[in-house]
C-alpha cells in the first residue's frame, strides 16, 4: 500500500469535511446572527476564515511546501485578530492593540528577510502563537467559556503542525499523517459545533478523524490489493463509529447530572476512540511489512498476519490504552466507593501509569528490553476493573434492574473487545479481528437507550440537544 | 579512605545507640508493666528482642561476609519478631503456645544442623526463614491495615529495610560495594527510633531516626577519614550534619502541628524537611567517595535525585497551598507525574550514559525557582494581613532549608569553604528562624 497515495487522498477528505463543517457553520450563523452582536459576529467570520486558511495550507503542502508555509502562519493570524475582536470592547483600543501586534509582526518579517537562516528563523510563529496563547489566556480569566477551550486547543495543535507539516517531515515519513489530520479534524469539529453545545465537539471529532484516517486507507489498500488493510480498516472504523453511540449519550450524562461515573466512562470511550483510529493507520503500517502483503484475501483468513509496528506510534496508543484501561477502573471503582478512595487511587495510577508509558518509548527503551513485560501491569488493571463491574452487575440484579444490568454488561464487553482488537490483532488469526470487531459493534450500538441509527443521524446534525447550552 | 573502617565504626556506633535505647525502652515497658494486657506486654518484650538480635546482625555482618556467622542470629530475629507480631495479632493462648513451640523446634533444629554440618547453612533452614520473612510481612501489613498506626507503620518501613539489607548482604553488594553500607544502617536505625518513641509521641520515630542515622553515618565518615589523615571529607561530614541536627527542631514542631491539626502545609513543610536531612546524610557517602576517586556514585546520585525531587515538589505544594482545592489538587498530579518522571530518568539502566544528572538538576533548580515564586506571594499576603513577623520567619525558614538542600546538590562544585560557610549559615538561619526553640527535652514529654 502506498502511502504517499493515502496522504494524498487524505488531504482531499480533510478538505471535504472542513467545506461541510464551514456550510453548518455558515448556517447556524446566519440563523443566529439577529441575537449576536457585531463584534461577535466579525470574530465568529474571522475563525471561520482562519479555519479555511488552516486547512488551505495543509492541503496544499504535497503540492508546494513552500506556498502552504507562507500560507500557514495567516491562520494563527486570523485567529489572533477573531480573539482580539472579542477581547477589547472599545474600538480605539482593539484598533491600537491590533497596530502594535502589526507592527511587531512586520518587524519580525523584515528580520527574517534579512537573516532567512538566523536566530530570528521561528520569530515570526513565535509571535504570532505567543499572543494566541496571551490572548486566550486573558480571555480565559475574564470568561470561560467552551470557546477559549477550544481555541487553546487549536493553539496547541498549531505547534506540532508547524513542526511536523511545515518542515516537510509528514512528506518524508507519511505514514505519520494522523498527526497533521489531528488538527484538522478538531477545527472542523469546533466549526460545525460553533453556536451549538458544546459536547457535540468531541463527538464530532471522533468520527471526522475516523474518517479522515479510513477513507484513505481503505482506498489505497483497495487500488493496491491488500486485502488485510481494507477489511481490517473498515470494520475497526465501524467500530469507532459505533464507540461515538454511548460516548455522547454518557457525556450528556456527565453535563447533566455532574457526577463522576459517566463522565470517566465518556472519558474511557473517547480515549479508545482514538486508540482504535491511530491503531488502524499503524496496522497498515505494519501490514505492509508482513509477509502477508499482496496476498488474495482468501489465503490470509487463518493466518497471523505479524509485521514490524512503528514503535513511536505504538508509544502512543499505549500512552491512549493506559489512560483508557486507567479511567475505565476509577469508573468502577467511583460507582461503590466515595472520593475519599478514587483521589489516592488516581494518585498511585499516575505515579505507575507515568513511568510505565515512559518506558514504552522508542528512544527511552533504545532497543533493550522487550516491551510486551509492560502489558501484565496493564492485564492486571483490566482484571482489577472487569471485577469490580461484575460485582456492579451482580448487585444490579439484585436489586432488580436486570436490564440495565443487561446493558451494562453489554456495554462492558462491548468495549473490551473493542479494546482487545487494538491490543492483539498481530497475535491471533486474522478472521478473529473483523469478528471481535463485530462483536464490539454489534454490543455498543445496543447498549445506548434508543434507536442507533436515528440517534447517529441526530448527533451528526446537532438536533437532540437542547439549545439553553449553547455557546 | 577505607570504607570498610567507615562501616565497622558505624555497625559499633548503631549497636551501642541500639542498646542506650533498648536499655530505655526496658525501663519504660517495665514501667507499664501492670497497665497493659500480658500479650501486649510480651509482644513488647519480643520487639524489644529482635531489635537487639538486629543490631547483632548488623555488627556481626560488619566483621564477616560469612553467612553461617548469622544463621542463630537470623533465625533468633525472625522467631522474636514472628512471635511478637502474633502477640500484636491476636489475644487467643492457643495460637501463642503453637508459635512458641514452632519457636523452640526451630531453634533445637538449628542446634542439631549446626553441630552437624558447622561449616555451611542448611538451605532447608534458609528456605524456612525466607517464608517466615514473607509471612511476617504480610502479617504487619494486615496489622497495618486493621490498625493503622504510626508503630505498626514504623514496623512495615522496618521490615522493608530489613529486606534491602539482607538482599545488600546475601547478593554480596556490601562488601564490593562498601558505600552501600548506608542502606545497610536503615532497618537498625529504624529499630532505634521505634524503641526510644514508646510512651512518647508518634513523631518521635522521625525526629530520632533523621538524628541517629545521621550521627551513625557520620561518625563512621569522620573517624575513617581521620585515620587516613584526609581532613577535608571529616571538615565535610561534620559541618554538613549540622543543618540535619538543626533541622530536628523544626521537624518536630512540624510534625507536632501535622499530628495535631491534621492540616496539609505542616505534612508538607515536615516531608521536605526530612528528604533535605537524608539527602544531605546521602551526598555525604557520594561526596567522600567522589573526592577520592573523581567520579560520583550512580545509584546514589540516583537516589539523592528522587530525595531531591520530592523536596523540590513538597516545597511548591506547602507554598502554593493558599490554592484552591481544585488547583491544589491539579498540581499535586503534576507534581507526582513530574516525581515519577525524574525518578525514572535518573536511574542508570534507563540513563545508559545517555544524559547527565546535571541536566535533571537544572529542572529541581526550575522547580524550587517556582516554589519561591509561590512563596513570595505567601509572604506578601501575610504581610498585608499584619503578620510581619511570622511572614518572615516563615519565608526564612523554608527558604532556608531548600537552599541548604540544593547546595549540597551541587556541592561537587563548590570549594569546601563555600560549602562550610554556607552550611554553618543555613544552620543559623534554620534555628533563628525555627518555631521552636532549645526546649525539645521537655516539648517531648508533653504529648
Amino acid at each position: 500500500m502506498d502511502y504517499f497515495l493515502a496522504l494524498q487522498i487524505s488531504m482531499i477528505v480533510s478538505s471535504i469535511i472542513m467545506a461541510i463543517s464551514l456550510g453548518i457553520f455558515v448556517q447556524s450563523l446566519r440563523r443566529t446572527s439577529h441575537r449576536l452582536s457585531s463584534a461577535t459576529k466579525r470574530a465568529l467570520v474571522l475563525f471561520g476564515l482562519a479555519a479555511v486558511v488552516y486547512q488551505l495550507s495543509i492541503s496544499l503542502s504535497v503540492v508546494n511546501l513552500m506556498l502552504s508555509r507562507v500560507l500557514f502562519s495567516f491562520g494563527p493570524l486570523l485567529l489572533d485578530l477573531s480573539l482580539f475582536e472579542i477581547i477589547f470592547e472599545s474600538r480605539a483600543t482593539r484598533l491600537k492593540a491590533i497596530a502594535t501586534f502589526l507592527a511587531f509582526y512586520f518587524v519580525s518579517l523584515v528580520l527574517i528577510a534579512l537573516d532567512p537562516t538566523g536566530p530570528f528563523k521561528y520569530f515570526s510563529m513565535v509571535i504570532i502563537v505567543g499572543t494566541l496563547f496571551l490572548l486566550i489566556i486573558r480571555l480565559h480569566m475574564v470568561s470561560p467559556s467552551p470557546f477559549t477551550y477550544s481555541s487553546f486547543g487549536i493553539a496547541v495543535t498549531t505547534v506540532p503542525l508547524y513542526f511536523t507539516v511545515m518542515y516537510g517531515f509528514i512528506l518524508a515519513e507519511p505514514h505519520f499523517f494522523p498527526s497533521a489530520m489531528l488538527g484538522l479534524a478538531f477545527i472542523a469539529a469546533i466549526l460545525a459545533s460553533m453556536l451549538k453545545p458544546w459536547r457535540m465537539i468531541p463527538s464530532l471529532f471522533l468520527i471526522y478523524f475516523g474518517t479522515i484516517l479510513a477513507i484513505p486507507i481503505i482506498i489505497a489498500a483497495v487500488i493496491s490489493g491488500d486485502a488485510g488493510i481494507y477489511i481490517f480498516v473498515f470494520f475497526a472504523y465501524m467500530v469507532s463509529l459505533a464507540l461515538v453511540l454511548p460516548f455522547e449519550y454518557f457525556v450528556a450524562e456527565a453535563v447533566h447530572t455532574h457526577t463522576r461515573t459517566p463522565l470517566y466512562i465518556a472519558v474511557t470511550l473517547f480515549s479508545i476512540g482514538l486508540l482504535v483510529e491511530t491503531h488502524w493507520t499503524n496496522w497498515a503500517y505494519s501490514y505492509n511489512t508482513s509477509p502477508a502483503v499482496g496476498l488474495p484475501w482468501n489465503s490470509i483468513l487463518f493466518m497471523n498476519i505479524h509485521g514490524t509496528w512503528d514503535q513511536t506510534m505504538i508509544f502512543f496508543d499505549w500512552i491512549l490504552g493506559f489512560i483508557a484501561v486507567s479511567v475505565f477502573m476509577l469508573a468502577a471503582l467511583s460507582t461503590t466507593y466515595s472520593e475519599r478512595v478514587t483521589e489516592p487511587v488516581t494518585d498511585v495510577l499516575i505515579l505507575i501509569g507515568v513511568p510505565l508509558a515512559l518506558l514504552m518509548n522508542p528512544w527511552i527503551n533504545a532497543g533493550r528490553y522487550d516491551s510486551s513485560v509492560l502489558y501484565l501491569p496493564m492485564i492486571i488493571l483490566i482484571l482489577i476493573a472487569a471485577a469490580a463491574y461484575t460485582r456492579l452487575a451482580w448487585r444490579l440484579v439484585k436489586m432488580g434492574h436486570g436490564k440495565v444490568a443487561l446493558r451494562f454488561v453489554i456495554f462492558i464487553v462491548g468495549t473490551i473487545s473493542a479494546g482487545l482488537v487494538s491490543m492483539f490483532s498481530d497475535r491471533m488469526p486474522f478472521i478473529m479481528d473483523p469478528v471481535l470487531q463485530t462483536i464490539a459493534i454489534v454490543m455498543l450500538m445496543f447498549s445506548a437507550p434508543g434507536n442507533p441509527v436515528r440517534r447517529f443521524i441526530r448527533i451528526l446534525r446537532g438536533t437532540d440537544l437542547d439549545q439553553t447550552e449553547a455557546v | 579512605m577505607d570504607f570498610n573502617i567507615a562501616l565497622l565504626v558505624s555497625a559499633h556506633v548503631a549497636f551501642f545507640i541500639m542498646l542506650g535505647s533498648f536499655a530505655v525502652y526496658s525501663r519504660r515497658v517495665y514501667s507499664v508493666r501492670d497497665r497493659v494486657s500480658s500479650s501486649t506486654f510480651r509482644a513488647l518484650v519480643f520487639f524489644g528482642l529482635t531489635s537487639f538480635f538486629l543490631g547483632l546482625i548488623i555488627l556481626v555482618a560488619a566483621y564477616t561476609d560469612s553467612l553461617t556467622a548469622q544463621r542463630y542470629w537470623i533465625l533468633f530475629f525472625m522467631m522474636a519478631l514472628i512471635n511478637s507480631l502474633v502477640h500484636i495479632a491476636t489475644e487467643q493462648k492457643r495460637i501463642h503456645y503453637v508459635s512458641y513451640a514452632i519457636t523452640i523446634i526451630l531453634i533445637i533444629a538449628q542446634i542439631i544442623v549446626t553441630t552437624l554440618i558447622p561449616s555451611e547453612a542448611s538451605p532447608i533452614l534458609v528456605t524456612f526463614l525466607a517464608v517466615t520473612m514473607v509471612l511476617v510481612i504480610i502479617g504487619s501489613i494486615w496489622t497495618f491495615s486493621s490498625s493503622p498506626g504510626p508503630f505498626a507503620g514504623g514496623l512495615l518501613i522496618f521490615e522493608t529495610t530489613f529486606l534491602i539489607f539482607w538482599y545488600l548482604a546475601t547478593s554480596g553488594i556490601l562488601y564490593t560495594n562498601v558505600q552501600s553500607f548506608l542502606f545497610v544502617f536503615l532497618p537498625v536505625v529504624m529499630a532505634t527510633a521505634l524503641l526510644g518513641s514508646l510512651l512518647r509521641p508518634p513523631r518521635t520515630i522521625i525526629t530520632l531516626f533523621i538524628g541517629v542515622y545521621s550521627l551513625v553515618v557520620t561518625s563512621g565518615l569522620a573517624f575513617a577519614s581521620i585515620l587516613s589523615n584526609e581532613y577535608t571529607i571529616t571538615i565535610y561530614v561534620l559541618v554538613a550534619n549540622i543543618p540535619v541536627f538543626a533541622s530536628i527542631l523544626s521537624i518536630d514542631f512540624f510534625a507536632e502541628q501535622m499530628s495535631t491539626t491534621h492540616a496539609t502545609v505542616p505534612t508538607y513543610i515536615t516531608v521536605t524537611l526530612v528528604t533535605i536531612s537524608l539527602t544531605i546524610i546521602f551526598t555525604c557517602v557520594d561526596w567522600a567517595f567522589a573526592i577520592q576517586e573523581m567520579i560520583t556514585l550512580e545509584p546514589l546520585s540516583w537516589f539523592e535525585v528522587i530525595l531531591g525531587v520530592i523536596a523540590a515538589s513538597a516545597f511548591i505544594m506547602s507554598g502554593v497551598a493558599t490554592l484552591t482545592q481544585k488547583g491544589h489538587r491539579y498540581i499535586r498530579r503534576l507534581l507526582l507525574a513530574n516525581i515519577a518522571v525524574f525518578s525514572l530518568l535518573g536511574n542508570d539502566f534507563i540513563r545508559n550514559g545517555r544524559w547527565d544528572f546535571d541536566l535533571l538538576g537544572i529542572i529541581i533548580f526550575a522547580e524550587v525557582s517556582v516554589g519561591l515564586l509561590a512563596y513570595g506571594r505567601t509572604a506578601l499576603r501575610l504581610r498585608r494581613l499584619g503578620a510581619k513577623k511570622a511572614a518572615r520567619n516563615f519565608v526564612a525558614f523554608n527558604i532556608a532549608s531548600i537552599l541548604l538542600g540544593l547546595v549540597i546538590l551541587i556541592s561537587f562544585y563548590l570549594p569546601l569553604v563555600v560549602i562550610v560557610s554556607i552550611m554553618i549559615l543555613g544552620a543559623g538561619a534554620l534555628v533563628l528562624s525555627s518555631p521552636r526553640r532549645f526546649r525539645y527535652s521537655r516539648s517531648s514529654q508533653n504529648r
